[in-house]
């Protein structure tokens, strides 16, 4: 078998067995059934709120888990020294990287696919229809998830979990305001504060793209074209981020 | 052919602009078939020695040959086994999912794993607790399951770095006939350790190590004088050496 | 040779970023052309705004339940409350319409910068919106003219009911536009709707006459002639 899904198994074997992980999932699955209670109060659009409250506490919940899960896979092997002993056995770094991530990603997604079961269940119980509708923002989510384990692992090859796990919140911050960048460069008189507003528009993830709860949740057609685009740029820039962790990674030493 | 050879290896460690030199112009040749003692003070530079042999780190200068395969070649790593100073294994495992996930990544095939993991259990007598999670395992525990890992792809030679440290007196027994057993198997056995008595009863040939370099080397039964035991042998040694210096 | 491999996996990495621009372009655009494009707000929520607004929706519907006496003050309030929603989510059409309706009778310009803002934020806005618009137009501003247009937008609509059509040629008669409500009352009574055929025929007749009346367009005058002799 191959030795970075060895090391992937590996993660996920560890971090199912973290009580953390479920109570997280139940949390949020018991929030979209109570979300089910409000109805008195919302005027004919409970349906909206419900889609809306479910997808937004999967978002919170994937976003939680997957900088949790990615920041703490490689720096638990550094501070509890695992490391050294599969080092020490014919691993190369970038397995030893790639791993981690996968490991961490099939941990997050595999959250979020409970999770979405769950939500789409009780949507149907709630209005007597398979919402699938809800699948397209459920995917994005998920590829949001992709690249904040990235992003938490490249963080987690310079610093301590703790550190890796706020910038990377930091990055979720800024990557759902990024979108805003260009209408305040606009403004901006100043050029120097127009090129460090435009590097960081493109530097940044524009996690704003992987947000089509709003339009899901009014039934509105989300174009698979976007979708299928989104992914991709996920897919690119989580590509870039474990590039750069894997250059870092190379320079460690383990001693 | 030799298991182990350095030529002047040198690591320097810079930590806050000070210079530390771990170990300094190392030449080391260990023959094959042997238990092989590493030697020396706290501080002398054997853990740096092995992390530097296994590619934890870097050398700063000079080179070394694994089983006639320099450092660096991936390839030296199907035929070495390692159990690190002070081990520690991920706590949730239990033995047999960390020997499985060890023998995984040797990509041993699925038989003959299991039928490896069932041996090396019974070897170091752990085949009772395997479903316990290690981080119920005592220290002597954790040292039995730390050696098993290492043999999982039946290596040509281990490194032990304090295998016998913080252990009672039962648990050193133990882990003594398991590294007899492993040198009897046919494999090297490269072993750091400060405790002279257990090295005087196990080692074939010795190295010393003080401050980075190495001031003795040789057969045990060539270097201790009759009725000497290691320990007068030893504080001599590094006596020695301090007064040359001085 | 270690630093050449780390230096061409950073240039790729790079070079990846670089490529990401055009693909946030093209991404930008998809958004645009599916209406669903980011806007600019004074307070994002993190990708969270509609839970946002979903949550000012309460806040909101239970303050209109407390309204005592609606006033102009009240509607004010409401109709702030209600821009902060649909800043929030452009997409909450039945935000647009309980506002725009709830403030209709006492802050009516409000009530269609509401439904101007839904028609605006929407390319898929339903028939309801213009519609509301058209009526708020016409009954609480007494602005026809807008208010044909309103229908007018409504009734383009896919699948949008046919009496739109007619109350559009209705505010067009009563905007003093007789030529144009003409022309429209015309086109419904040689359209296939058999209701609004019968009320074409009776309005046409009276636009006709009103126009027979009034106007001093010769033109006009003639052509409302003929049509009053075509149909009686
Ligand atoms: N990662 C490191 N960074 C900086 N200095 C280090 C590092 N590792 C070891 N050293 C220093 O190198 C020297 C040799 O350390 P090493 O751990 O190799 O000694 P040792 O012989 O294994 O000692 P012990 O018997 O205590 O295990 C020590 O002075 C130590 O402080
Ligand atoms: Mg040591």
């Amino acid at each position: 078998m191959n030795i970075i899904l060895t090391i992937a198994q590996g993660v996920y074997q560890r971090i199912i067995k973290s009580r953390i992980l479920y109570v997280i999932v139940v949390f949020c699955l018991f929030a979209i059934a109570y979300s089910t209670l409000y109805s008195a109060v919302t005027a004919g659009e409970e349906t909206k709120l419900m889609k809306d409250i479910g997808l937004a506490g999967i978002a919170v919940a994937a976003m939680l888990i997957s900088i949790m899960v990615g920041s703490t896979a490689i720096p638990a092997e550094i501070e509890s020294r695992t490391i050294q002993t599969l080092i020490s056995k014919p691993v190369k770094k970038h397995e030893f990287i790639l791993g981690q991530f996968l490991g961490s990603v099939y941990v997050s997604l595999l959250s979020i696919a409970i999770m979405s079961v769950g939500f789409i269940i009780i949507l149907a119980i709630k209005t007597h229809a398979l919402n699938l509708i809800m699948l397209k923002p459920l995917i994005l989510i998920c590829f949001e998830a992709i690249v904040l384990v990235a992003v938490s692992v490249l963080f987690s090859t310079i610093c301590s979990s703790m550190v890796s796990s706020i910038l990377a919140i930091v990055v979720y911050i800024a990557g759902h305001l990024s979108y805003q960048i260009p209408f305040l460069v606009e403004r901006a008189g100043n050029v120097v504060t127009k090129f460090i507003g435009l590097f960081l528009y493109y530097a940044l993830p524009n996690l704003q793209y992987f947000n089509v709860k709003a339009p899901a949740a009014h039934g509105i057609c989300i174009p698979w074209g976007l979708v299928f685009g989104v992914i991709l740029y996920g897919a690119i820039y989580t590509a870039v981020m474990l590039l750069v962790s894997l250059v870092i990674f190379k320079n460690k030493d383990f001693a | 052919m030799l298991a182990v050879k350095t030529e002047r290896l040198t690591k320097i460690y810079k930590t806050d602009g000070k210079e530390i030199k771990a170990i300094q112009d190392l030449n080391l040749e260990v023959t094959p078939n042997q238990i092989y003692g590493f030697l020396g003070p706290n501080g002398a530079g054997k853990t740096t020695t092995i992390n530097v042999l296994l590619g934890l780190t870097a050398p700063t200068t000079g080179t070394a040959w694994i089983l006639e395969k320099q450092i660096g070649d991936i390839e030296i790593k199907q035929k070495i086994g390692f159990l690190p100073q002070s081990p520690y294994f991920y706590e949730s495992f239990s033995s047999v999912e960390l020997l499985n996930f060890y023998g995984k990544i040797f990509k041993i095939p699925r038989k003959e794993r299991y039928k490896k993991i069932e041996e090396l259990l019974d070897m170091v007598g752990l085949t009772d607790s395997r479903k316990i999670p290690l981080r119920k395992f005592s220290r002597g525990m954790l040292q039995r399951i730390g050696i098993a890992q290492t043999l999982i792809n039946d290596p040509d030679l281990v490194f032990f770095d304090e295998p016998i440290a913080g252990l009672d007196p039962v648990g050193r027994k133990e882990v003594m006939d398991t590294i007899l057993n492993i040198k009897k198997q046919g494999r090297t056995v490269f072993f750091c350790s400060h405790v002279l008595h257990d090295v005087e009863m196990l080692c074939d040939s010795i190295g010393v190590l003080d401050k980075g370099q190495l001031i003795v080397s040789g057969k045990l039964k060539d270097l201790l004088k009759p009725k000497e035991s290691l320990e007068e042998y030893f504080l001599k040694s590094i006596e020695k050496k301090g007064g040359e210096k001085a | 040779m270690k630093s050449a491999k780390a230096s061409i996996q950073i240039i790729i990495a790079i070079m990846l970023l670089v490529g990401l621009m055009p693909l946030g372009n093209t991404l930008n655009n998809i958004k645009e052309d599916a209406g669903l494009a980011d806007r600019f707000i004074q307070r994002p929520a993190l990708g969270f705004d509609n839970i946002a607004a979903d949550i000012l929706w309460i806040k909101t519907i239970q303050y209109m339940a407390g309204i005592k006496k609606a006033d102009v003050k009240s509607s004010n309030i409401t109709y702030e409350m209600f821009e902060r929603i649909t800043d929030l989510d452009p997409l909450f059409t039945g935000a647009y319409t309980l506002g725009g309706l709830a403030i209709a009778h006492k802050t009516p310009a409000k009530s269609l910068i509401l439904f101007d803002k839904a028609i605006a934020h929407n390319l898929n806005i339903g028939w309801r919106i213009p519609m509301f618009a058209g009526v708020v137009s016409m009954h609480n501003m007494k602005d026809y003219d807008k208010s044909a247009k309103y229908f007018a937008l409504a009734s383009e609509v896919k699948d949008s009911p046919f009496f739109l059509k007619r109350m559009q040629a209705l505010a067009k008669a009563r905007s003093g536009d007789l030529g144009t409500a003409l022309i429209l009352w015309e086109r419904l009574y040689n359209s296939s709707d058999s209701a609004s055929v019968q009320i074409a025929k009776r309005e046409l007749v009276r636009v006709a006459a009103e126009i027979l009346k009034t106007s001093t367009n010769n033109k006009l005058r003639n052509k409302a002639d003929r049509i009053i002799k075509e149909i009686l």
